[in-house]
């Protein structure tokens, strides 16, 4: 649905983004996440055909962005980085217009607004004029706007931004939702819990380059190593007494507590509860160490080399 | 796609812009009372000037002042369109709701065109509306009848006036970053426009408004050319990244220089690489040389119109021979004096292509065109004078041939190159900025200028003082 090859642009000598390649399958959800200024906006601006590319090219829902930009125009829906509404307009009036744009009918638009309206609880705030929105209401308008026409392909920029947690949920729910039913959905973010939670993929983004792409659990694996095992003892014991034989090396380590990591937990962990056991210390828990993605893309976008590896 | 299906898009964008300005009272309260209490205060004036002038017997100075109040009851309102359209893109650039709407499938010109309409519906609608309420007036305050005709052409007036304001104003709008910016642009709209007014008002008060149809049909062309222009020059990425307007006199030179040099390697690869771009320019070349055609024509036919007097008629020939042979003789005792001459007339085809270049930068070429004919046109006129005094009109050619022969193409490449500098703004190609084009525009006339016409000139001045007279001089021993 989403496909790019080696996508650039050059801004007066300046590179704003760079080789960038990826593919986002239908109904995938591909998370572009990045510092301020890495070119995520770019690339969407450039795959939405507002730019063009000085170098490669891309394919958004089967259409060429060079060859056929009004059909890509057509099949895609863009919640650009800030909601741009006509604060004059009531609510209502501001979807029929930018459903008339696309082509809808009027019963269609007003079919599909009073659907998009009430499931953002903004139902109440259809006739209102935009200027009296708060924040939050203006980017939930700006996201129905940007599936009134219902497309194949959404393109979201910081869809959450300037929400409270309540409404953050109930956009992040919405953008699940059209996941789940077969569209395309491709968010910039530099919101890592959000990230997280809504990705089938993330491209990690950096001076206009992807650095790092892959699931969110892939992305963990590959970049912080293998899994990190923590063990709780019910007593405190010193370093004398912690000498697991060699069975994994221990990472990090308190009076009562120790970690490690290990590729195969599996054939490891029961060696270490044996040989615990056999030491005389009482284990209260073993469990996998939260690793979180802040981590992840810390150490990508620092340039910092993966964990347990070379 | 039928027209009415292409249209539909444009007439949203427009219909959204008139409900925008309607619900806008910083917009509506001026336009309103210009349509409506700017005409009746009119109708009074009116009313008190043709009292005035009739205890003198002067009613014809009432009756020219009234048709005067018109054309400004009409214009007033229209004026106020500058506002909006001078918003339309820098404003939702401004406000950041420019990209939602460039992302719609919409084609450029249908954009384009949506905010045209959209700007200047509500003014046009304000006008006409003032325009009958002042008309009314005059009948129930002075019993006073508008000529039907004259209504209708200072309402059409208004109307391509509208037009002209707004489409220059939607182009500004689309090149500069901010309403500030275009508002102090602005001034390169009211200056000619208040010229246009004083010129249309002493056409009015000189009892000769049928003129005025020729300022509509002008106003019309500028118009369609400014239009056309903005449908060329509006460029989604150009819209969306330009976001300062800084002026930045090192890239306008890089962008200068590199178009003029060309890397071409050594002066043989430079004039090689300026063959081939003047190659280029085929139809406009095409166009010029049959301007050339043209003017010649025109001059022959108006020489018949416009004729020397009879006494002058006879021995015109004898008179040209001898004022040249008087010049040949001043001059060709004297290398210093004959090089003084050449000197001069260098300066003055220099200066007469300075002038062109600057009304054609300013006319989109047209000007230039009409520059390059006068010459030709007097040559035409005086082959014609020629013929009348029953001689070969070719008989002319002595005076003018021997120099022509480098003087012509000198001009035709210039005139072309003027042209081409001109007329590159009102449709450029897609994806530049209007000032890089119009740089290696620039670049390319001064490529034209200092390689080919300046030494084609020189070369021109020196035929012209030292073998044109003595070819005459020889034709007529």
């Amino acid at each position: 649905m989403i496909e790019t090859d080696g996508l650039g642009k050059r801004f007066n000598g300046l590179t704003a983004v760079a080789d960038v390649t990826f593919e986002v399958e239908r109904g995938k959800l591909l998370v572009l996440l990045g510092p301020n200024g890495a070119g995520k906006t770019t690339t969407v601006r450039m795959l939405t055909t507002l730019l063009r590319p000085t170098s490669g090219t891309a394919w958004v829902a089967g259409f060429n962005i060079t060859d056929e930009p009004s059909a890509v125009r057509r099949h895609v829906g863009l919640l650009t980085e800030y909601p741009g509404l006509y604060h004059r307009m009531p609510g209502i009036d501001y979807l029929e217009f930018f459903g008339q744009l696309y082509g809808l009918e009027s019963p269609d638009i007003q079919a599909r607004a009073s659907t998009l309206l009430a499931q953002f609880g903004m139902a109440q705030a259809a006739r209102r004029r935009i200027g009296e929105y708060s924040k939050g209401m203006r980017q939930k308008l700006a996201i129905i706007r940007a599936m009134l026409h219902n497309p194949p392909v959404l393109m979201l920029d910081e869809p959450t931004s300037a929400m409270d947690p309540q409404s953050a949920k109930t956009v992040r729910d919405a953008i699940l939702q059209l996941r789940d039913d077969h569209h395309t959905v491709l968010v910039c973010s530099h919101n890592l819990a959000e990230a997280e939670i809504l990705a089938d993929r993330i491209a990690i983004i950096r001076h206009g380059r992807i650095i790092a792409d892959g699931s969110p659990a892939d992305l963990k694996r590959e970049l912080l190593g293998d899994p990190l095992m923590e063990v709780r003892l019910a007593q405190p014991s010193d370093d004398r007494q912690l000498d697991l034989n060699g069975i994994v090396s221990v990472q990090a380590s308190g009076s009562d507590w120790f970690r490690y990591r290990t590729a195969d937990p599996h054939t490891t962990n029961p060696q270490v509860l044996q040989r615990l056991a056999a030491l005389g210390l009482d284990v209260v828990t073993l469990s996998k160490a939260p690793q979180s993605l802040e981590e992840v893309y810390l150490r990508v976008v620092s340039g910092r080399a993966p964990s347990g590896k070379p | 796609m039928n027209l009415r299906t292409a249209l539909r898009p444009a007439w949203i964008i427009a219909r959204r812009e008139i409900l925008d300005t309607m619900r806008d009272w910083r917009q509506m309260v001026p336009t309103m009372l210009l349509a409506l209490g700017f005409p009746l205060l009119m109708d009074l004036s009116a009313k008190r000037a043709l009292d005035f002038v009739a205890q003198y017997g002067g009613a014809v100075m009432g009756e020219r002042f009234i048709p005067f109040l018109l054309l400004m009851v009409g214009f007033f309102p229209v004026s106020a369109s500058l506002y909006t359209a001078l918003g339309s893109f820098a404003g939702e650039k401004e406000r950041k709701s420019l990209e939602p709407l460039l992302v719609t499938p919409l084609a450029n010109w249908q954009l384009y065109l949506g905010k045209f309409t959209g700007t200047l519906i509500p003014p046009l609608l304000a006008a006409y509306l003032g325009m009958a309420i002042y008309t009314a007036g005059l009948v129930l305050l002075a019993d006073w009848r508008i000529p039907a005709g004259l209504f209708f052409l200072v309402l059409v007036l208004a109307t391509v006036q509208g037009a002209v304001m707004v489409a220059v104003a939607v182009v500004i709008s689309s090149q500069t970053t901010s309403v500030r910016a275009a508002g102090l642009l602005a001034s390169f709209i009211i200056l000619p426009i208040g010229a246009l007014i004083l010129a249309e008002s002493f056409v009015i008060i000189s009892a000769t408004p049928e003129w005025l149809w020729g300022f509509v049909v002008a106003l019309v062309l500028v118009a369609i050319l400014f239009i056309r222009m903005g449908i060329h020059l509006f460029d989604r990425e150009e819209l969306l990244v330009r976001d300062i307007d800084q002026l930045n006199l090192g890239k306008a030179w890089r962008i200068f220089w590199g178009r003029l040099r060309a890397k071409a390697p050594g002066r043989l690869g430079w004039y090689r690489y300026s063959c081939r771009r003047i190659a280029r320019w085929r139809l406009p070349l095409m166009l010029m040389l049959g301007v050339w055609v043209t003017a010649l024509g025109i001059g022959y036919q108006q020489a018949g119109r416009f004729a020397f007097p009879p006494d002058l008629q006879t021995d015109l020939l004898a008179t040209m021979s001898t004022n040249i042979q008087l010049v040949q003789l001043g001059i060709s005792d004297d290398v210093l004096v004959a090089g003084g001459v050449s000197a001069m007339i260098l300066l003055q085809n220099l200066r007469a292509l300075l002038i062109q270049a600057v009304l054609g930068i300013f006319s989109f070429g047209t000007a230039a065109v009409m520059v390059f004919m006068l010459p030709w046109g007097l040559v035409g006129y005086l082959a014609g004078q020629f013929g009348l005094a029953g001689a070969n009109p070719l008989a002319l050619a002595p005076y003018v041939l021997p120099h022509a022969i480098a003087e012509l193409p000198a001009l035709l490449l210039a005139s072309t190159a003027i042209l081409h500098w001109g007329a590159t703004t009102v449709a450029p190609p897609p994806g530049r900025s209007l000032g890089e084009i119009w740089l290696e525009a620039a670049a390319d006339f001064c490529r034209v200028l200092c390689g080919f016409t300046v030494p084609l000139l020189v070369v021109a001045a020196l035929l012209e003082a030292f073998l044109t007279p003595a070819v005459v001089a020889w034709i007529s021993a």
